[in-house]
């Protein structure tokens, strides 16, 4: 088995745990630590599936995963702050009727 | 002049830098001129494609597979002038409607750099042509679709606002997953390579499989529906409409266009037939949840679900018939126009009293005369009466599933429709009331507002006058085979 599999099966592995966070969270912040496996283990597949065996890396693998970095960190300061608006209203209920 | 071909990303989006800078200067002068020229952009654009031609274009001179293209055929102009013309009239819209229900100032800032930037993210979504491109465009839709609905400020609408983000990116990683399939596979990421390269794999089967599942997640197909209602409902009107009519058709005019070149070798029917299956329990749960609700707006959101089970019925009638995406887009604009009509009517019951509880409309006519005549018309074309745009979709659903023998289709679309005549004339049945109104009229509905969400109700029922010169226009370069 070459060792880039390996690394395929590892980013695999890491989507799966996210996806599973996602879905069965029930605490926003894991569900959201959940949307950055994700986003990790698909970056890992995405560079690992780059390099093919006896070649070098292919740059254009690279610059997807970089531009999927930097949608991913914006994503994520979006939905923190969310989440910091959403504990801002605290825990009542009467501001939902409305 | 391919040049043009730029124009309808470049210009919103430095509209909407623009407009951020002015911040609190912008006035009705300065949204009609950004407004104005993204419109013109578009249109400039149609005139070109006119006159020569599906068009190709290399941005800045380097070609794939280094450098980005742009792809311009019917298929992709048809949405985008219609996207265009309703993104113009909600704006218009939206101007009046922050001014009569006194919006802070800080919501305004918000709202327009966002609305510009989603206009010129949705433009390039239409104009890509490869797939990782339409990745990035699905996550532009996303990150400026999602604070829009959090600007009502209140716990409710951020909570959805943060599933529906949840919900969006998940979505566009499993796009992205199947980007990478495909990539491996094949070593492009144009389109129209990959027509030609793709061929039957567990790779590329694996490909179609992650990303139709992500973007049925994103367009709201049962049952992946149930971020859209919370999210459609709590956002401010002008957002609502934006979100229902032009968002959720993002990802599903992608599928439309994988579906007839990438995925064209590699189908099998029995995904057509799960999709158009999904699409039937849509139409069905969407319209009877639709029924069952007590405010106006989660009306509408489930009146949304039910259509787009529609747009999903046409996979499995597709095929041996590629014809009949053109109704299907047809089908898909008439919504358009249809469903941001309703949500634009919904804002202006919002504004006189504040609350949009249906049984609350008993007697409210006087005040609210022309919104429930807008509110009618517009759902001629939800319920599919002759001849609206939702009608020319109806019918041919029904012929194609006649002469493809495909029968169980036109029960799901008898009943479908039936309960969507049920909740439309549920809000029309309060025009003819004799009571007194309870409520207290709060702010003013200007005639702005009624004669820009008139304006797409209109559109929506005369959609079946003129549904051939669109069906003409798609045609262009023959997105759907000769």
């Amino acid at each position: 088995m070459n060792p880039n599999m390996l690394y395929v099966m590892a980013g695999i592995v890491v989507l799966c745990i996210g996806l599973e966070g996602i879905l069965t969270s029930k605490v926003w912040i894991k569900k959201i630590l959940g949307l950055n496996l994700l986003g990790t283990g698909v970056f890992l597949v995405l560079i690992a599936f780059g390099k093919r065996s006896g070649q070098e890396c292919d740059p254009i693998m690279q610059s997807l995963v970089l531009t999927g970095i930097v949608i991913s960190v914006s994503v994520t300061a979006l939905a923190l702050a969310l989440l910091q608006k959403i504990v801002s209203f605290g825990s009542d209920s009467k501001e939902e009727k409305t | 002049m391919s040049h043009s071909m730029i124009f309808p990303v470049v210009v919103p989006l430095f509209s909407a830098f623009f407009i951020f800078a002015l911040g609190n200067k912008v006035n009705l002068l300065f949204l009609l001129f950004f407004s104005l020229s993204s419109l013109g952009s578009v249109l400039f654009l149609l005139q070109n494609t006119l006159s020569s031609g599906p068009l190709k274009y290399h941005i800045a001179g380097w070609g794939a597979p280094l450098g980005i293209d742009l792809y311009n055929d019917g298929l992709s102009m048809v949405w985008m002038v219609g996207t265009s013309v309703i993104f113009f009239l909600i704006l218009l819209y939206s101007h009046s409607y922050w001014k009569s229900k006194e919006y802070p100032q800080k919501i305004k800032n918000a709202f327009y750099p966002l609305v510009f930037a989603l206009w010129s993210g949705m433009n390039a979504l239409f104009l890509s042509s490869d797939i990782f491109n339409l990745y990035v465009t699905l996550e532009v839709l996303t990150l400026t679709a999602v604070p829009m609905v959090a600007l009502s400020n209140k716990k409710a609408a951020v909570l959805a606002s943060l599933r529906y983000l949840i919900i969006a990116v998940t979505g566009s990683l499993l796009y992205l997953l199947g980007v990478a399939f495909l990539y491996v596979g094949w070593g492009t990421l144009d389109i129209s390579l990959l027509t030609k390269l793709v061929t039957p794999s567990p790779l590329s089967w694996g490909a179609l499989a992650l990303m139709t599942i992500g973007l049925i997640a994103k367009t709201a197909l049962f049952p992946f529906y149930f971020w859209l209602p919370p999210a459609h409902s709590q956002a401010p009107s002008p957002v609502s409409a934006i979100l229902s009519a032009l968002v959720i058709k993002g990802p599903y005019y992608i599928l439309i266009r994988f579906w007839n070149t990438i995925f064209l070798n590699i189908q099998n029917p029995m995904i057509d037939y799960l999709l158009g299956f999904l699409g039937a329990i849509a139409i069905l749960w969407g319209a009877f949840q639709a029924l069952r609700q007590d405010r106006l707006k989660l009306l509408i959101a489930y009146s949304t679900v039910a259509q787009i089970g529609y747009l999903f019925l046409f996979f499995p009638l597709a095929i041996n018939n590629r014809n009949i995406w053109e109704i299907a887009i047809v089908f898909a604009l008439a919504h358009a126009f249809a469903k941001s009509a309703l949500f634009l009517v919904a804002g202006n019951i919002l504004c006189l009293y504040e609350k949009d509880t249906i049984s609350q409309l008993e007697g409210s006519h006087p005040y609210l005369g022309p919104s429930f005549f807008i509110f009618g018309l517009a759902g001629l074309s939800i319920m599919g009466i002759p001849f609206s745009g939702g009608f020319v979709g109806k019918w041919n659903i029904l012929y194609t599933a006649i002469t493809t023998q495909q029968i169980g289709w036109i029960l799901v679309v008898i009943l479908g429709s039936l309960l969507s005549y049920a909740y439309i004339l549920k809000i029309i049945k309060y025009s003819f009331s004799q009571k007194q109104w309870q409520e207290k009229k709060k702010n003013p509905i200007t005639f702005s507002m009624n004669f820009t969400a008139l304006l797409l109700a209109s559109i929506s029922f005369i959609m079946g006058f003129f549904f051939l010169s669109i069906i003409h226009l798609i045609s262009i370069g023959s997105p759907f085979g000769e």
